[in-house]
């Protein structure tokens, strides 16, 4: 912790903070909208016909972005079988040794997934499309692109995040060849609670 | 088809997150077998596990079960079960069945019950006397329950593959949920009588009455859920938001509900319900490559070419459901498996909603049965004992709930009870 720079601590945090407020107030909309749902079509007989589909994008978001963030928290189900057979320092190396096929794979996909987006320019979120014309009287013509463009950046942080905790456990675990609890988890957190 | 398998096996003794190893084995698979060009298509398959209506249950009925934690009812559910049971020997391992059982019915997850409960549960266990890995374990194969009784993430999981129906499979639920429970107490009261576990006074009769008061409105919350499914007031993924609704009035109504905590709960779920939906997003990987190279054909003719005995294809079907089980979590195995379950429902001509219970219960076991029973490590780090310990522990228990699996495979009336009872 201590080597770390200030701007870089500070960016880390907001990061953090910026992430853990959009998956809560994801989670607050879709709470929401399907309750309001629930409610429209038993006490005022009508129907929110976006409510579905605003919620299964607001799930795919949801999903990819808070990736990362869940990955460092240690919420990834991982089955250590032959790292907890390894001293510190070798388990470090093992961990160095299989980000490379992670990473590779998630720079991958998020490439796909990126060109997979892009063939969606043209179509637009019908949902989105509604609210905005009984708002305003204009279609809002915003791509669903915009949907599965989570992919891309969802898979891009959590590469991100799988370097990141190797180089904030380089220190405690080769260096000092220290267990290394759940510890640079909280470490990533700690600005957060 | 065996690469795919090395691969994984190899990635998963490793280190590498379950959800992870299925992503990247897959994907080499397909490059492996000379299919790389489809790998394009991945992250369309990636989407598509996410992007379904019914998985919005995932988030929402974990919520549901963090506010009901938050709020207070886990502690209300412990008092209660005490009431009921606390006095027998060794009252706190029936307290722990039954508390899981009553948790059961407003969580959909086994995991979350596991958490929220063992760290309640297994302190005051090895308060009483009990050895430590032995409570842990109890709140490990207890939790087994979460997902069998109504409320069910997994159930919901298997109807929306299958096309079942949910209300029915929640229904069906209720009799293996009691089967497990009573199960598990006779199990218990046993070892307390052998190991002389202690006795506590039982409580007064107002005492109870009141513990019974404060906890009443939560136990409602199953009965809503299934009366409005089954009714057809409401989907599944709306019955799921209304779990929620519920959760927060009850919760502000006790006053032991905040705005912070609220929105503490709304977070952690996010990534709780992420861990879970980045596993069904890579299993929709690994099961459109296994598509592309037919993999469930080749493993239901395997299977038919040992036998064409339909009660020998039940047991073996139930044996490779447990053995995946022992290294995979419910949702992708149903999410893999699903074409393979189908056919051989066809050729066994079971009832789809007694043939689901019988699936689900199986997959959901195997989150108690090592190397990776998430239940036994959750259950060994809230109580500090090696998971080994902990796993000698679960063993007899497991064997119990092997025992209702084959009761439940074999008599169509014990699942069927209630669907039935109420069609």
């Amino acid at each position: 912790m201590q080597d770390r720079t200030g701007p870089l601590t500070r960016f880390v945090a907001s990061y953090i903070w910026l992430v853990r407020t959009l998956a809560g107030v994801s989670m607050l909309l879709i709470v929401v909208i399907m309750l309001a749902q629930v409610f429209w079509r038993y006490i005022l007989g009508g129907s929110l016909i976006w409510a579905e589909e605003l919620c299964r994008y607001l799930l795919i978001w949801q999903t990819f972005l808070v990736l990362g963030l869940a990955f460092s928290k240690g919420e990834f189900v991982v089955l250590e079988f032959v790292p907890s057979l390894l001293s510190p320092r070798l388990r470090w190396l093992l961990k160095a040794v299989m980000a490379v096929p992670i990473v590779v794979f998630l720079g991958l996909m998020a490439w796909y997934g990126w060109d997979f987006a892009s063939r969606f320019d043209r179509q637009t979120i019908p949902a989105l499309d509604f609210i905005w014309t009984a708002l305003s009287g204009e279609a809002l013509g915003l791509s669903i692109r915009w949907v599965y463009v989570s992919v891309t950046v969802g898979l891009a942080l959590l590469a991100l995040h799988v370097l990141g905790d190797l180089a904030v456990s380089f220190r405690r675990q080769v260096i000092n060849n220290l267990e290394d609890t759940a510890s640079d988890a909280d470490c990533t957190a700690a600005g957060t609670t | 088809m065996s690469s795919f398998f090395l691969l994984f096996a190899g990635f998963l003794a490793t280190g590498v997150p379950i959800a992870l190893a299925l992503g990247i084995a897959g994907t080499a698979y397909l490059y492996l077998s000379g299919n790389g060009m489809m790998a394009l298509m991945l992250p369309q398959r990636m989407i598509a596990g996410v992007d379904q209506f019914v998985l919005l249950t995932i988030p929402l009925f974990l919520l549901a079960g963090a506010l009901m934690n938050v709020g207070g009812v886990t502690e209300r559910i412990v008092t209660f079960a005490r009431a009921m049971v606390g006095h027998r020997r060794g009252g706190m391992s029936s307290v722990s069945i039954l508390s899981s059982g009553f948790f059961a019915g407003i969580s959909g997850s086994a995991t979350a019950e596991a958490s929220a409960l063992g760290s309640i549960l297994i302190p005051s266990m090895a308060k009483q006397g009990m050895p430590p890995a032995y409570a842990a374990a109890l709140i490990a194969v207890s939790s087994v329950m979460g997902p069998i009784i109504p409320p069910s993430i997994t159930m919901i999981i298997y109807g929306v593959l299958s096309g079942a129906s949910i209300g029915q499979l929640f229904l069906a639920g209720i009799m293996p949920g009691i089967g497990i429970a009573v199960g598990l107490l006779i199990y218990a009261s046993w070892r307390a009588r052998r190991d002389g576990f202690p006795v506590t006074p039982r409580m007064t009769a107002r005492e109870r009455l009141a513990a019974t008061r404060r906890t009443l409105p939560a136990l409602l919350l199953p009965l809503i859920i299934l009366v409005g499914i089954k009714a057809g007031i409401f989907t599944p993924t709306e019955a799921a938001a209304v779990a929620v609704g519920y959760a927060l009035i009850i919760g502000f109504v006790y006053r032991d509900l905040t705005i912070a905590r609220v929105w503490e709960a709304l977070i952690a779920t996010a990534l709780v319900s992420t861990s879970i939906l980045f596993i069904t997003s890579m299993a929709s990987i690994v099961s459109f490559v296994f598509t592309l190279e037919q993999v469930p054909q080749l493993i239901a003719d395997a299977m038919l070419s040992l036998t064409e005995n339909p009660w020998m294809i039940l047991l073996l079907l139930n044996i490779f459901l447990l053995v995946l089980g022992m290294f995979l979590e419910p949702i992708s195995i149903l999410i893999l498996t699903m074409p393979i379950l189908m056919k051989f429902q066809a050729l066994i001509g079971m009832d789809p909603v007694h043939f689901g219970t019988m699936v689900v219960l199986n997959v959901v076991i195997g989150m108690a049965t090592p190397p990776v029973g998430i239940l036994l490590f959750i259950a060994s780090a809230i109580s500090g004992e090696p998971v080994g310990k902990v796993i000698r522990e679960a063993m007899p228990m497991v064997g119990v709930c092997l025992l209702v699996l084959t009761v439940i495979a074999l008599v169509p009336q014990v699942s069927l009870f209630f669907p039935s009872f109420l069609n």
